[in-house]
This record gives C-alpha cells, sequence and structure tokens, in this order.
C-alpha cells in the first residue's frame, strides 16, 4: 500500500514527460467518451429504457467511437512502428475518419 | 265431416320457396308462385279465405292433386314455383332446403314422418292423437258451428279442446307479429321446443293447458300427461342459418274459414266472460305468413365501406393505429319495397382469430325517401398488425341474419413512422451529439498538433542524417591521412605496395565504407 502512492506518482510524471502530445490529445479524447458512455448508461439505469433504440444508438456511439480512438492511438505510436509496416500513422488516420463518419451515420439513423 | 277428420288426420301443410324469383311485382321478396298440392281437389273450399288472402298479396296459386304423376318442381335445374303448399298429408314429398321456406301444419293424427321433418327442427310433437286441453281457457261460444267441428266422441272435454289464446300467450318479437287485438282460436296437438336459439315461440299455451290424448277413457293423471302449461308450443317459428324460415302450426283449423269468422267468449280470472265478435285468426295468420314468406322481417346490406379519416379511397391495408370510419347501408323491405332500417344495436368487429374491437354503430340520418339506413363507427385500428375482417354479424330473432365482412391486412409502423424526439431521450440525442462535434473538434486538434509533431520529427531525423554524413568525412579524411603517413613511411614498407598490404588496406576501407552504409 505505501508503495501504491510513490507508483502512481512516477507513473503521472512519466506520463507527463514521455508520452508525445498527440497520443495526450488522443488519450484526451478517449476519457471525454469514456464519460459521455458513463452519464448515457447511468440514465438508461434510472429512467428505464423507454426509447430502447435511442438508448442503444446513443450508447453505441460512445463504444463505436471509444475503440476507433483506442485503434487510432496504437496505430500512431511510433513505438508500435514496427508492428504496423504496412500502416502508416497517414493511412491509419484516414481509416479512423471514415469509420467515424460510418459509425456516426448508423448512429443517427437508429436513433430514431 | 267425414272430410274434416281426413284433414285432420293426416293434413300436413308445406311451403317450399324455391331461389329467389326476379319478378319485382311480387309481395314477396322472393317470389310468387305457388303450388298448392290437396289430397282432393274439393278440400279447396274448406280454405277459401285463406286463398283469397294469398291471391290479394300477389301469390299466384296453382291447385294439383298430390297423386298427379305430372307435377315437378323443377325443370332444367330451375324452379317452377317459389312456394309449395302440401296439404296432402299422404304424399311423400323429398324437400331438400335450400333457401326454402316451410309452413307446416299439424294436427292430432301427424304422420311419423312429418314428425320426423319436425323433429329435424328440434320441434317434437306429442304422441299421435293427443291434443291440447284447458278446461279454463277455452272457447265458450254458444255458436253452433264451433260446436259442431268437436269431434263425435261425447267426450266431456271435448269442448274444451278448443283454445283462445291472448296476447299473454303471443311472442313479443315484433319483426314477427305485431299485436293482435283479438283472441286466436286453436285446436290441435302441441309440440316441445328444442334449446336452439334460432327457435322462436310465436304462440304457446296458457298455464292451465296440458296435452293429453282424447281418445282414452281413463281420466288423466300426472304420469301419463305429455306436455303441461306453457312449456306446450302451439305455433313455433325456426329461421334457419341461411335465413330460410319455417313456421310450425300444431292447428291445420286455425287456418279454415270457420274459425277466421268464429266470434270468441273467454272467461276471465274472475270468473265473467268477455266476447269478441270475430277471432283474431285471420289477422295472425296474415302476420304470420308475411313473416314466412319473407315479406317482412327481412333485411339485406346494400354496401359497406371503410377509409381512413379524412380520405374517401377505400384501401385493401391500414397502418396500426390509423383512423378509419366504416359504414354500413342496410335496408328493411317494408310493404313491398325496401326502406331503411333503424336499429341502435348493430355492432362491427374487428377480429383477427379473436375480436379485437367490437362497437356499435351510429345511424345516420337520412331523408325519408332513403332506401336504406346509413350506419357509421369511427375505429382505431389496434395496435397488433396481421390480417384482420371487418365484420358485422347481426343476427336478431326475427330479422333475416346479417353477415357482411371484409378482409384488411394491418401493417407495422415504417421505418419514420416511429414517435420521434421523445423527451425521455433527449440525453440519448444529446450524447450522439455530443460525439459527433467531439469527433470533429479531435480531428482538428490531432492534425493540427500531428502536423507540427510530424515537422520536428523531419528535423531531427535530417539533422541525425547530416551528423552520420559528417561523420563519414571524417572517417574517410582520417583514413586517407593514415594511408598518407604509412606510404610516407622508408623502414616499415618497401617503396612498392607489397600487394598483400594494398590488398589488405583496401579490404579495411571497403570494410569502413561497408560500415558506413
Amino acid at each position: 500500500m505505501n508503495t501504491l502512492g510513490p507508483a502512481i506518482q512516477k507513473l503521472t510524471s512519466s506520463y507527463a514527460k514521455d508520452t508525445p502530445t498527440t497520443l495526450k490529445i488522443i488519450d484526451g479524447y478517449l476519457i471525454y467518451i469514456l464519460l459521455s458512455g458513463i452519464t448515457q448508461f447511468v440514465y438508461m439505469v434510472l429512467a428505464g429504457t423507454y426509447p430502447y433504440n435511442a438508448f442503444l444508438a446513443g450508447f453505441a456511439a460512445t463504444v463505436g467511437s471509444f475503440v476507433l480512438a483506442a485503434n487510432l492511438r496504437i496505430q500512431t505510436n511510433i513505438k508500435n512502428s514496427a508492428d504496423f509496416k504496412t500502416i502508416s500513422p497517414e493511412r491509419a488516420f484516414a481509416d479512423f475518419v471514415v469509420c467515424n463518419i460510418l459509425l456516426h451515420f448508423f448512429v443517427v439513423n437508429f436513433i430514431g | 265431416m267425414t272430410r274434416h277428420n281426413t284433414l285432420v288426420a293426416l293434413a300436413t301443410l308445406l311451403l317450399a320457396v324455391a331461389l329467389f324469383a326476379t319478378s319485382a311485382l311480387a309481395k314477396s321478396s322472393s317470389g310468387d308462385r305457388v303450388l298448392v298440392l290437396l289430397d282432393d281437389i274439393s278440400d279447396k273450399n274448406l280454405y277459401e279465405k285463406f286463398w283469397k288472402s294469398l291471391g290479394d298479396r300477389g301469390f299466384s296459386l296453382q291447385f294439383k292433386t298430390a297423386s298427379d304423376p305430372k307435377i315437378s318442381i323443377n325443370e332444367y335445374d330451375t324452379r317452377l314455383y317459389d312456394h309449395i303448399i302440401i296439404f296432402s298429408p299422404k304424399t311423400r314429398i323429398q324437400f331438400v332446403k335450400d333457401g326454402g321456406n316451410i309452413l307446416l301444419g299439424a294436427s292430432a293424427s301427424l304422420s311419423d314422418n312429418l314428425r320426423d321433418f319436425a323433429h329435424e327442427f328440434h320441434i317434437d310433437f306429442d304422441d299421435r292423437d293427443t291434443t291440447v286441453i284447458d278446461h279454463f281457457a277455452y272457447n265458450a261460444s254458444t255458436d253452433a258451428s264451433t260446436d259442431a267441428s268437436t269431434d263425435a266422441s261425447t267426450d266431456a272435454s271435448a269442448e274444451h279442446t278448443l283454445l283462445v289464446l291472448d296476447a299473454p300467450n303471443l311472442t313479443n318479437v315484433k319483426p314477427i307479429l305485431p299485436s293482435i287485438s283479438n283472441p286466436i282460436l286453436f285446436r290441435g296437438i302441441g309440440h316441445k321446443l328444442g334449446s336452439t336459439p334460432l327457435l322462436t315461440r310465436i304462440l304457446s299455451a296458457g298455464p292451465t293447458t296440458y296435452s293429453a290424448d282424447t281418445n282414452e277413457e281413463q281420466p288423466v293423471d300426472a304420469d301419463t300427461v305429455g306436455l303441461v302449461g306453457k312449456e306446450i308450443g302451439l305455433v313455433s317459428a325456426l329461421q334457419a342459418r341461411n335465413s330460410a324460415r319455417v313456421v310450425v302450426v300444431g292447428s291445420l283449423e286455425l287456418f279454415e274459414d270457420k274459425f277466421f269468422d268464429s266470434p270468441v267468449q273467454k272467461y276471465t280470472a274472475d270468473g265473467s266472460a268477455k266476447k269478441y265478435a270475430k277471432s283474431g285468426n285471420e289477422e295472425f295468420v296474415a302476420e304470420l305468413t308475411k313473416w314466412a314468406f319473407q315479406e317482412k322481417g327481412v333485411l339485406k346490406v346494400v354496401a359497406s365501406r371503410h377509409h381512413k379519416e379524412g380520405e374517401t379511397r377505400q384501401l385493401e391495408s391500414y397502418r396500426i393505429k390509423d383512423n378509419i370510419t366504416y359504414t354500413i347501408e342496410i335496408s328493411e323491405y317494408v310493404n313491398d319495397a325496401w326502406t331503411a332500417f333503424h336499429a341502435s344495436d348493430v355492432q362491427l368487429e374487428l377480429i383477427m382469430l379473436d375480436p379485437y374491437i367490437r362497437t356499435t354503430l351510429v345511424q345516420l340520418p337520412t331523408s325519408p325517401s332513403h332506401r336504406s339506413g346509413k350506419f357509421k363507427a369511427h375505429v382505431q385500428l389496434p395496435d397488433v398488425y396481421g390480417v384482420f375482417t371487418f365484420r358485422v354479424n347481426y343476427k336478431r330473432a326475427g330479422y333475416t341474419y346479417l353477415v357482411d365482412q371484409t378482409t384488411v391486412a394491418l401493417r407495422p409502423f415504417r421505418h419514420d413512422e416511429y414517435p420521434r424526439f421523445l423527451v425521455a431521450a433527449y440525453p440519448y440525442y444529446t450524447g450522439a451529439a455530443s460525439m459527433i462535434s467531439g469527433f470533429l473538434l479531435f480531428v482538428v486538434v490531432w492534425l493540427s498538433v500531428w502536423g507540427t509533431e510530424r515537422a520536428r520529427r523531419e528535423e531531427k531525423r535530417e539533422e541525425k542524417r547530416e551528423e552520420k554524413r559528417e561523420e563519414k568525412k571524417e572517417e574517410k579524411e582520417r583514413a586517407g591521412r593514415s594511408e598518407k603517413i604509412e606510404r610516407l613511411k622508408p623502414d616499415s614498407r618497401s617503396a612498392t605496395p607489397t600487394p598483400s598490404d594494398a590488398g589488405s588496406e583496401k579490404s579495411e576501407k571497403a570494410d569502413k565504407k561497408k560500415k558506413k552504409r
């Protein structure tokens, strides 16, 4: 227990120092998505599932966005460039944009 | 007297109506050609008034004896007559009922096959040779004509077989009979009715009546008596499922001229006598045969349609929870013409295996000259999709049975017909919108950051490359200098470089170059 405090400190300081800015931006985006998803879920638990399709669409929007952003983070991390020899970061970003557009199209369609 | 006996013995009256005739002049809604079959042509005289009343109503009568071999009812599959009156009990006629109306008259001695025939309609006649007797409600008129009709065997109760029946004994089903002012005389056999809802009692006996064998010498007791009291049916009617009407009358004498004209004297409960100059038989028979021959109490559906509120086109399929209007027009045949039918209990059902909706139709006011009554209902279609039937099922005692149905498909909501922009879903709408805007914002931010980072990385790489190039240069110079130095040294080496040394130097240089690469 007493090693937890210093461990967290080390984690946060090294994160702040060593992580490239682009990845930090993606991390911030991920946290935003997470909060939105949790809010929608809590609302559903409290208020019931009445327009079920609306709940599913909203929640799927958050989950899908999270997955796509996480993918982008993995693929644009320079340290992983050895694993993604055929996927350049530009290609990863293009994939991210296209998939997001598709996702939001379906979400708006299903949300009723 | 004997003539009367034979008639009483085996007379049955059968009226069969064939397909609906096309004659527009007939008072009956189904046709006016009547064939009368008699045992003996001279029997005709007994029922003169009856024939006359039928003739007045537009029926054309043709009389033949039942034993005439040249009688044909069908010719090339179409009927020659619309109604048949069989006054010849001895003739067995195969009767196929398909739309035909029957008026069956019986008497104390009724043949067995006609007894079985009546049994088909759940009407069970009492045993052979029984008559209905009432010691309280008999005709006490001292007119010789009625007394003469009593049986030769001077049984004291013989005169009590002529019953007088009044309003309490008559049916109150208005389509069949209006109220008859004078009492009705009846002498004949009683019957018991089954429990089918298609039967209606038209004339039943009073509480003091019983049905027993008049020929027997023993007194009647509770064990031997057949039917008692109000359960004795004297005149009953059945309307079959195809609206063909069967009227069964237990007395043939009811139709006789003698009974039509006879005065009636009735004892009331307090012992006083009430006199009528004429019996109500004529009126009763007229009204009864009007109903039996489809001259009254006949309904038909003229048209029925349904459409969405606000439109006029009748569609084959609607959507669930649509609002529709259903209209039906029903006519009644009154006094020789189709007029508007008035009722307050016509109902519409929406059925898919079970009724989902049952609603009463409201009658709309129409002009008096309009030939049909209009009934309307506003319905919101149920929340279930499938194939539904709109059905008006109107079955009332005395009226033709009406069943009118149309089939309609109900489809579920289309993709864009569901309720939208619900207040309960606002959090989800904002959540999805926030995802979209967050995505766009992220893209803008990320691209700009990535761009600058990318540039920086490029710069670093350039620097590294330059450094490497410089390193290479230095190494080259160093190598070159070392060569020169070695060449200039006299002792350590021979003047001409040895092939091995040169080769080794060369190989060293080659190694260095390889490393640099």
